[in-house]
């Protein structure tokens, strides 16, 4: 027995995933109570348990996503932190972008948050122009002294950023030794390292953040690693990164940052892998839990972005391109002059839903989805959580259907309508902002929630076609299972495409990849594991965004031209029209080296159902604000595969329920995924 | 219609109005656009009522709503597949002419149901300078092309005598119609989406829902207001520097407010109209009215018609600055804009202290420049806009290098800047003390400081607050004002003034610029000691305003001598002194 271990720790519960790579077989899907105060304590029970149940030897790999640098962020509880900077640039980091954003009708528009006060930003002399060349020495005495106070100061961790580091980290590599020198012990965060990309504002907010999680991060990540060796001499322990990839502590020792959508990322790629499996290009992953649905547009493969914030701090860093609404079982239903309105606002899991019968008193979907018959109104979770129907149906009455003078069925079928209506809208928004349609897409739901209210909004966008996984609500910590290793570069050089030599920018990418993949190697990776991907961020000149573009070869001029075309075509998806006239600008350059992990393999079983499959029994459901109905209920785990069934029915199973409308109808395919039409 | 519906069907056309907004940045060419964002999308009903608007630049919304009257007015034979454009400041109200409009009505069985209208700056449309906003412009026909209400589009067909009118008279026509088409398009698209709408509820649904949110909007405002005690606030007034072309003549702006019930009327008064561009027409400066009393009585709800309605405000005669005779040049009418809002700030915390904070800067501005690259020799043309600070809030100090309601504009980075451009930044940061001095301290502006490394370049700057700043509010002291200098080698360094158009200037001439900061809440000897102290340690506020300001003492160290600090403050006498009404009481801690 050889086992790879996937473990998802999210704010409430902590999903694990086993799967037996000689048997080639998922053997253990659990569920653990999530410790939120003490991250590694649940990591503790799970290795014992898996420790007594198959044995020291057992394990081989883990792969674990964890909130521990998002929480650290969320929750303000990061390092203390000082910030040494150019001279005459003390207050790039304070004046941010001068931009309300969302807030522009925001009287009391908040500021840009700072993870430090001012007076723990100390300048230094030393200035480089925008090409790299330097045109004033650093100072080393004033990079001593900023160091010397910011140790007074009473600083754990140090970020560096320097005007044009990232064209040349020569100052910041420097400045980082005498700071060693003086105080072995501070963290150092160079922004050379953490963002080597223009925009001084975002990779100044990016280095501080980075100092700031990183003595907690890091230390969490060697505890885990030390951990997981203790308890398997012969395992590998790997984290999740927000790129979709994974890395050992060594490799996010610099870096934590990397690590800050560690979470929800894991889904997108078990979407992906399911996808590949199945054969399907365009898929949409939807997430949705107790407080939030997360999802992602997959033309292919999955889309990045370059920023992401959190909790108002922007963070460049390459992570997979998801989006996250306030919509989840937990969302409490109110009623505000006259209108009936769904979350952001989650009752969360404590108290959680009224049904839950822990407390709480507010209308959530989950109580309006036990009133309308789309979940169990005894038990979830195979019985282990007993819901209290009337609870359910107290809550919706009282704040919903009397004050809006509806019945109870109405009211309950209106909070599904209205928290449906916010999901449509936010995938309307992700598909379309980045040149897509949804009809184009097979909606693939999981998560606890995602599979009960699907079909209630595909219809509206268009969707012919959900595809719901295997224990849907743990599918995250099976997304770990089917994930690679990443090493990312990235390189800032502002090149004119039509000057540009070929051997030159092979060269910059090839640099690029021998630095990535040394990485690698000391990973223990074979050469024949490792492979490098590519990419551009390119524009039009005088344009300040760019497009990520994938390079193939660069060996002569039509490879440029190639690369030119690619461009136009990207930026015409992305932005409705090109400009075949215009100069083309490459920004940067990124490479990717993948470190490849055997993947599970699975096979898919012969259609096996000959009769239809039996309901364990029928219940009274509402598909409509008025029309009661009764519909067969299902066990997943009865469901053969080649089995078919007609809306409307429900389908239940450990971590989820499945819910099809009158008019869809399921089938069970040959990898026992429920595919809906 | 029930609670759902009513909920579903607006949060639907909210959803439209978005979409549009992203097909837009998707589509449109400029990088005015693509990037600073400056447009605007807004559905009205068949009555030309705003019922919703996309993501907005608070400035256009008033003129658009004004625009679709004026369309509605002009056009009773407007049928499916038309649009209309207009950019004519006189004829059919806009900020200035730059700002281009189209207009697209939506129809159901032959019959008007609403219209999308969207506004987008336009990167240039003729003029005397490129960019067309000529800050030293005396009369609107120096401020570029002048499109009163056209139809641009007949039964699908975009009508070319329109585009060639339009392409000969821009010195960017790939650019500039590629932009306008894009708003046409978008507006098409827009019709798609509503009848995907109005089909699936049935349009006498859709336009129920619409006037039955106008009316909760407009219900809940009235309720807000008639909390406000009746009266009369005001007036308060400030100044502009002045015209840009009449350099020692400043101009007076004045708002009162008088609260009866539940409704509000401001009366806006100021000196005669100028003959530079710093003009203001009615119909612009009546939105951001509204949109205050929006942000300020009911912050979470949607702007539409409903908010118009409880809201009146009045204007000095014809030919006065805040209500010109055509044809007054108005390019520049960001800058009344602000300080009307400042005004008009302070009229509002009269009468409902705790829920607006002290006037901003009033400071934001943009300096552009263009020359010969050096490296490349092509021309380029460079433009920023940067801040000064917003005001002081009832509970806490105002915010650094951000501008409220009027101006929302990110600034570039310098590491773009340099990249393209023949200059060398060599400070960006906040101006100390610049902010109001306060019980809580306004925010401070900032500072930047470019090193010319071309042979030549020419400048303008379009800003104001060189000679009178934020006063602040309730016992408050003034914040600073701004300032630019240049200084060229060997020589002193000599003051500019706020506007200042094509100033020629050679290599290794260094150009400062520092902005304004935001106005003070509150008397600044009642700001509690260790948050003066604390200014101090992080250098907003120097030792020496701590002292003459504050009146605290702040010793070598770092640390409060509280004797000196009770002899500067004259503890007793300061209680003694009566409170201002909205003047807060203790010190408590801002939000951090």
């Amino acid at each position: 027995m050889k086992l790879r271990i996937g473990i998802d720790v999210g704010g409430t519960f902590t999903d694990v995933t086993a799967f037996d790579e000689d048997a080639a077989a998922l053997v253990a899907v659990r569920k653990y109570t999530s410790n939120p105060a003490q991250p590694a304590a649940v990591m503790e029970d799970i290795t014992r348990d898996l420790a007594a149940d198959f044995g020291s030897g057992s394990v081989s790999l883990i792969l674990h996503g964890s909130t521990a640098a998002l929480n650290t962020m969320l929750e303000g509880k990061g390092a203390r932190v000082g910030l040494i900077t150019t001279f005459g640039f003390r207050d790039v980091y304070e004046i941010g972008r001068q931009w309300r954003g969302d807030e522009v009708f925001n009287i009391f528009a908040p500021a840009p948050k700072m993870l430090l006060t001012r007076d723990r930003i100390h300048e230094v002399r030393g200035r480089l122009d925008f090409a790299g060349k330097e045109i004033e020495p650093l100072n080393a005495d004033d990079v001593g002294s900023a160091a010397r106070r910011l140790v007074a100061q009473g600083v754990e961790a140090v970020a560096v950023c320097f005007l044009f580091a990232y064209a040349n980290p020569a100052h910041e590599q420097a400045a980082a030794k005498i700071i060693r020198d003086i105080a072995p012990n501070l963290y150092v965060s160079l922004s050379h390292e953490v963002n080597p990309e223009w925009r001084e504002y975002e990779r100044t907010a990016s280095t501080v953040a980075n100092a700031y999680i990183g003595p907690p991060v890091s230390r969490y990540l060697r505890e885990l690693e030390a951990l997981s060796l203790r308890r398997f001499p012969r395992s590998r322990a790997l984290m999740m990164k927000s790129d979709g990839g994974a890395a050992s502590a060594r490799m996010l020792a610099s870096t934590p940052i990397e690590t800050v959508l560690s979470g929800p990322v894991a889904g997108v790629i078990g979407g992906r892998y399911l996808g590949d499996i199945k054969s399907i290009d365009n898929i949409i992953t939807f997430d949705t839990g107790g407080t939030s649905s997360d999802m992602a547009v997959l033309p292919g493969r999955p889309l990045f972005k370059s920023e992401v914030s959190v909790a108002r701090h922007p963070l460049r860093t390459h992570t997979v391109d998801i989006e996250t609404i306030g919509a989840g079982g937990g969302s409490i239903a109110t009623v505000d002059l006259g209108v009936l309105k769904v979350g952001p606002q989650s009752a969360g899991a404590n108290p959680g839903p009224a049904c839950y019968d822990r407390g709480g008193v507010e209308p959530t979907l989950t109580d309006a989805l036990v009133v309308l018959g789309h979940l169990s109104p005894t038990a979830l979770l195979d019985g282990a959580m007993p819901i209290s129907s009337a609870k359910a149906h107290d809550a919706v009455v009282s704040r919903v259907a009397r004050p809006l003078g509806l019945a109870p069925v109405e009211a309950a079928f209106g909070i599904l309508t209205v928290l449906a209506a916010n999901v449509t809208m936010a995938m309307r928004t992700i598909t379309i902002e980045r040149g897509y349609d949804p009809r184009e897409f097979t909606l693939v739901p999981f998560g606890g929630m995602g599979p009960t209210i699907a079909g209630r909004f595909v219809g509206d966008l268009g969707i012919g076609r959900i595809l719901i996984p295997r224990d849907p609500g743990t599918f995250s910590a099976f997304g770990m299972l089917v994930t690679d290793v990443h090493q990312t570069r990235s390189f800032t050089r502002v090149t004119r495409l039509d000057g540009a030599k070929p051997e030159e920018l092979e060269q910059i990418f090839s640099r690029m990849e021998q630095s990535a993949l040394a990485d690698l190697l000391q990973e223990r990776f074979g050469r024949a594991q490792l492979s490098t991907l590519r990419s551009a961020g390119m524009r039009y000149r005088g344009q300040s965004y760019e497009v990520s573009v994938p390079v193939a070869g660069l060996q002569d001029g039509n490879d440029l031209a190639a690369l030119a075309k690619r461009f136009h075509e990207a930026h015409r998806r992305r932005y409705g029209h090109m400009a075949e006239s215009e100069a083309v600008e490459i920004v940067n350059f990124q490479v990717t080296a993948v470190g490849a992990i055997p993947k599970p393999q699975f096979s898919a079983v012969a259609a096996a159902a000959s009769q239809p499959p039996t309901p364990h029994e029928t219940r009274t459901a509402y598909f409509s604000p008025t029309e009661a109905v009764q519909v067969p209920v299902f066990r997943r785990a009865a469901l053969a595969a080649g089995a078919t069934i007609n809306g409307p029915a429900v389908v239940e199973e450990k971590t989820s329920t499945t819910l099809l409308y009158p008019g869809q109808r399921a089938t069970i395919d040959g990898y026992l995924n429920i595919e809906i039409r | 219609m029930n609670a759902i519906e009513l909920e579903v069907i607006y949060q639907s056309t909210l959803q439209i109005a978005r979409e549009l907004t992203l097909n837009m940045l998707r589509t449109g060419y400029s990088t005015i656009i693509k990037e600073s964002q400056d447009f605007t999308f807004a559905i009205f009903d068949a009555q030309g009522r705003m019922v919703a608007q996309g993501i907005p630049q608070p400035l256009h919304i008033g003129p658009l709503a004004a625009q679709v009257g004026e369309i509605r007015r002009r056009f009773s034979d407007a049928a499916p597949g038309d649009a209309f454009i207009v950019n004519h400041p006189y004829q059919a109200c806009q900020n200035h002419s730059t700002d281009v409009t189209i207009i697209t009505p939506m129809f159901v069985d032959e019959r008007i149901v609403g219209y999308i209208g969207n506004t987008a700056h336009k990167p240039d449309l003729g003029g005397k300078v490129p960019g067309t906003n000529a800050g030293d412009a005396t009369d609107l026909f120096q401020e570029g092309l002048l499109i009163p209400p056209l139809r641009i589009l007949r039964r699908g067909e975009l009508l070319a005598d329109i585009e060639r009118v339009i392409c000969a008279n821009t010195r960017t026509p790939e650019v500039t119609w590629g932009d306008i088409t894009a708003q046409v398009n978008t507006n098409t698209y827009g019709l798609t989406r509503f009848a995907e709408l109005f089909a699936k509820y049935g349009a006498d649904k859709v336009l129920a829902c619409w006037q039955r949110w106008m009316d909760i909007c407009e219900t809940a405002l009235r309720k807000e207001i008639e909390k406000v005690p009746d009266g009369r606030y005001g007036p308060e007034s400030d100044y502009l520097d002045d015209d840009g072309i009449d350099l020692g003549k400043s101009y007076r702006i004045s708002v009162s407010l008088q609260v009866k019930g539940d409704t509000l009327h401001f009366i806006l008064d100021s000196d005669p109209q100028a003959h530079g561009p710093i003009n203001l027409r009615p119909c612009v400066s009546k939105n951001f009215i509204q949109c205050l009393v929006k942000m300020v009585f009911i912050p979470n709800l949607p702007v539409n018609d409903g908010l118009s309605r409880p809201v009146q405000v009045s204007y000095p005669p014809e030919g006065s600055l805040l209500n010109p005779r055509f044809p007054a040049p108005v390019n520049m009418y960001v800058r009344p804009s602000q300080v009307t809002t400042s005004v008009a700030i302070r009229a509002l915390a009269r009468a409902v202290p705790g829920r607006v904070p002290a006037p901003g800067s009033a400071a934001g501005g943009s300096i552009s420049s263009a020359g010969r690259h050096p490296q490349t020799g092509r021309w380029y043309s460079q433009y920023e806009i940067l801040s000064g600070g917003t005001g002081a809030r009832p509970d806490g100090d105002g915010i650094s290098a951000m501008d409220e309601l009027v101006v929302n504009v990110m600034n570039t980075p310098i590491e773009a800047v340099e990249s393209e451009f023949p200059v060398r930044v060599e400070r960006y940061e906040l101006a100390q003390d610049s902010g109001g001095p306060g019980t809580f301290r306004g925010g401070l502006g900032v500072r930047r400081q470019w090193r010319i490394l071309g042979d030549e370049s020419v400048i303008n700057l379009r800003t104001d607050r060189f000679k009178y700043s934020s006063p602040g509010i309730f016992g408050a002291k003034p914040a600073h004002v701004s300032a630019a200098s240049l200084q060229s080698v060997g020589e002193a360094a000599r003051p500019l003034t706020s506007k200042v158009a094509g100033l020629r200037l050679k290599k290794d001439d260094i150009l400062s610029m520092e902005f304004a900061g935001g106005g003070g809440w509150g008397d600044p000897r009642r700001r509690a000691p260790e948050r003066v102290r604390d200014d101090v340690v992080r250098g907003y506020v120097s030792r020496e305003a701590a002292r003459d300001d504050y009146g605290v003492a702040v010793t070598d160290d770092l640390s409060i001598d509280a004797d000196a600090t009770a002899e500067l403050r004259g503890t007793e006498s300061i209680a003694a002194r009566p409170r201002e009404s909205g003047e807060p009481v203790g010190f408590p801690l801002a939000r951090e």
